[in-house]
């Protein structure tokens, strides 16, 4: 089942330096169960989309130019902001990345939760208080009844993040909405979080839509992919055949520029040349082509489209619904096929 | 090879903020780097990896304990000889946008620190800017331009220029790529890679990401709670980690399926309340091997064999040893 649809998403932003477009042409598909992921470097657009699937845009000083966000046979794009903050919190809810700023340091951790459930679930105080208490626990924090007293200061740092995580989840929202939800956090604490969000896909059906710059991290915990750059989606994938055959050169040098434990050890690094795209003075043609090796006279006159490969015979696998934006991604692509033949 | 630096227990302590209680950011740490060497400091937030960084530097005031250049004992040095050891030991912070001063030009910021250490007269330090972003792939077009029109890679580039005009011979890189994107931390990397090589730098690399420790260094000491729990050969550690908290790190950062059993809790202790007896008890998978060892009596940290054999402070290595 399909929970959320974005359909060609276009958001500007007004800066000294010109308009820019932050997000443009952006379509997505979140079905129930599923963790899809937006990556890309800082800049890209992930996080303008996360705030638009939130209605928050405008509050960013931003404009939604163009686009869709069919939620529940709704679009929320259209919904007033009464109606918005309704949604948000007890259907759509971002799983916070900065747990000191977002919690509310005079009030308890247990009226904060208990506050959720009974404007969202219309729970008593006292239900909610208990309902509370289950949510802690469920979230890994230990002695949960007590811990309903604390404030957020006397929780500690993994505690205050997970009791956020319970916030965002005691409303059992459909859409979840990670924006790197794990960078700020030990690595125990990161993995205890993400067996968090499998959970509540697994056992609900929820949806999880993951803003990441980190590719280890999408690739072990990812289904469907969407690298990013300069606003733009450059190639959508299934997550395992996204980073073994890269069809775009950009999403290929990613991959290879991460450092990784595994295999021998190199002390050098795959870097890509350059810098990421200025979004106010984006170069004609392909945003990535001062920076990427293929790039030929074409590439720096024209856009590419999101497209399917146009060969069937270099050995990838025509999954459905498998794209990229490239000229030469059928080399790309034809590359690694023949690497994984010798 | 002889010690650059070597750190002989030493303590660094915080008063609470608004309170009373005593934080041990630096609990009796030992530690040697050798001239050259690059070593990888790891460890969970809070575990004290930058207040050791900042004792190094001489930004703060240890409590206990010493800190030896060249055998030398800082505490035991005049004025002007520990203004002089400066020179020698420069950092890098994480954040370039925070640590270069907007207001300064990249000929002003290169140039003030061999106007403090009075190093050459203006002719020669506008040479040696220039050889500085030569250094580091900036162009010597870039002297007259400001920080805030260069883009964070290449922000980061400027903060080590700085760093390099001293010549010192001590890095520490304190998360120098954690707020840079994946393509343009590579090109940092390498670079500090190669300055290494050009110059003879010794590093003292801060990360929480161990893959940044596989790829950069040759020496990791693992911390926790202020206290070094494993130091070891970067090849050696990452093949078999020894120390049961290193075993959880490594297992966590390669996703393995076991990472889940190799902490009892995800849950550190608070820093003002640590477990007594060996502070990773009450996550360690392996303490009930010990009886109640583990609560009653620290672990010190000890030298499994000779001269570059790791170290690690954990009763059961002990109680291996033993039979
Ligand atoms: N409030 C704003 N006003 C002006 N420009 C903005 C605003 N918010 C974002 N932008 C610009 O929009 C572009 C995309 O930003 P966005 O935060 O969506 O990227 P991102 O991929 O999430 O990056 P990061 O990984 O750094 O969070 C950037 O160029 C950014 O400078
Ligand atoms: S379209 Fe051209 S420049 Fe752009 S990624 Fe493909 S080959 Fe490179
Ligand atoms: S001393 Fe005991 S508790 Fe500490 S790491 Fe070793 S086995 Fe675990
Ligand atoms: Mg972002």
């Amino acid at each position: 089942m399909t929970l959320l649809q974005v359909d060609n998403l276009r958001v500007r932003y007004d800066t000294p330096r010109g308009p820019l477009w932050a997000v443009d042409q952006l379509s997505f598909k979140l079905e129930s169960g599923e963790m899809v992921a937006l990556v890309g470097e800082s800049g890209s657009g992930k996080s303008t989309t996360a705030l638009a699937i939130l209605g928050l845009v405008p509050y960013s000083g931003g404009t939604v130019e163009t686009g869709e966000i069919w939620y529940g046979g709704r679009n929320l794009l259209a919904l007033d902001e009464r109606e918005f903050r309704k949604l948000r919190a007890s259907e759509i809810a971002l799983v916070f990345q900065d747990a000191s700023a977002a919690l509310n340091p005079f009030l308890t951790i247990g009226l904060q939760l208990a506050e959720v459930l009974e404007v969202h679930r219309g729970l008593s105080r006292r239900e909610a208080l208990k309902e509370s208490a289950r949510a802690l626990g469920d979230v890994g924090i230990p002695d949960p009844e007590s811990r309903l007293h604390a404030y957020p200061h006397e929780l500690s740092g993994g505690q205050r993040q997970r009791a956020l995580i319970a916030m965002s989840l005691v409303a059992k929202p459909k859409v979840l909405i990670a924006d790197e939800p794990t960078t700020a956090l030990d690595p125990a604490v990161a993995l205890a979080v993400l067996d968090l969000l499998k959970r509540e896909r697994e056992e609900r059906g929820a949806g999880v839509v993951l803003v990441s710059h980190d590719l280890e991290l999408v690739h072990a915990t990812a289904n469907r992919v969407h690298v990013m750059y300069a606003g733009r989606v450059i190639e959508q994938a299934d997550a395992h055949e996204l980073f073994e055959r890269p069809w775009h050169p950009y999403t290929a040098a990613l991959w290879r520029a991460r450092a990784r434990i595994g295999g021998e050890r190199q002390h050098r690094l795959a870097a890509v040349p350059g810098a990421p795209a200025e979004l106010t003075a984006l170069p004609p043609g392909c945003a990535f082509h001062p920076r990427c090796e293929l790039a030929t006279d074409r590439c720096r006159r024209e856009r590419p489209d999101l497209s399917g490969l146009r060969r069937a015979e270099t050995g990838v696998s025509l999954s459905s619904g498998r794209r990229a934006a490239c000229f030469e991604k059928e080399r790309v692509a034809g590359a690694h096929a023949e690497a994984f033949d010798a | 090879m002889s010690a650059l630096v070597e750190l002989v227990d030493l303590t660094v302590a915080y008063a609470e903020r608004g309170g009373e209680r005593r934080l041990k950011a630096v609990d009796g740490v030992s530690l040697s780097l050798a001239r050259g060497s690059s070593a990888a400091l790891v460890g969970e937030s809070g575990s004290g990896k930058s207040t050791l960084a900042r004792a190094l530097a001489g930004l703060v005031e240890p409590e206990g304990g010493a800190i030896r250049f060249d055998g030398r004992e800082v505490a035991s040095l005049s004025q002007a000889e520990r203004f002089a050891l400066r020179r020698r030991v420069q950092l890098v912070f994480q954040d370039p946008f925070a640590s270069l001063d907007p207001r300064l030009s990249v000929e002003e910021l290169l140039g003030e620190p061999l106007e403090i250490h009075r190093v050459g007269d203006a002719r020669a330090r506008r040479a040696r800017s220039f050889a500085l972003l030569e250094a580091v792939g900036l162009s010597t077009q870039d002297i007259g331009r400001y920080p805030h029109e260069f883009s964070g890679g290449q922000r980061q580039r400027l903060a080590i220029a700085r760093a390099l005009a001293l010549e010192p011979e001590l890095l520490i890189l304190d998360e120098p790529t954690s707020a840079l994107d994946v393509s343009v931390q590579a090109q940092i990397l390498n670079l500090l890679a190669s300055l290494r090589e050009r110059f003879g730098l010794a590093y003292l690399f801060i990360t929480h990401d161990l893959s940044l420790v596989h790829q950069m260094c040759e020496r990791v000491a693992v911390m926790y709670f202020g206290r070094v729990v494993e130091e070891n050969d970067v090849a050696a550690f990452f093949r078999e980690p020894l120390h049961p908290y290193s075993k959880a790190l490594v297992a966590l950062a390669r996703r393995a399926a076991d990472a889940r059993t190799l902490l009892v809790s995800a849950e550190a202790p608070s820093p003002f309340d640590l477990p007594p007896g060996c502070s990773f008890h009450p996550r360690c998978p392996r303490r009930a091997e010990l009886g109640s060892r583990c609560v009653d009596e620290r672990p010190a940290l000890e030298r499994l064999g000779r001269e570059r054999a790791p170290s690690v402070a954990c009763h059961l290595l002990d109680s291996e040893r033993a039979r």
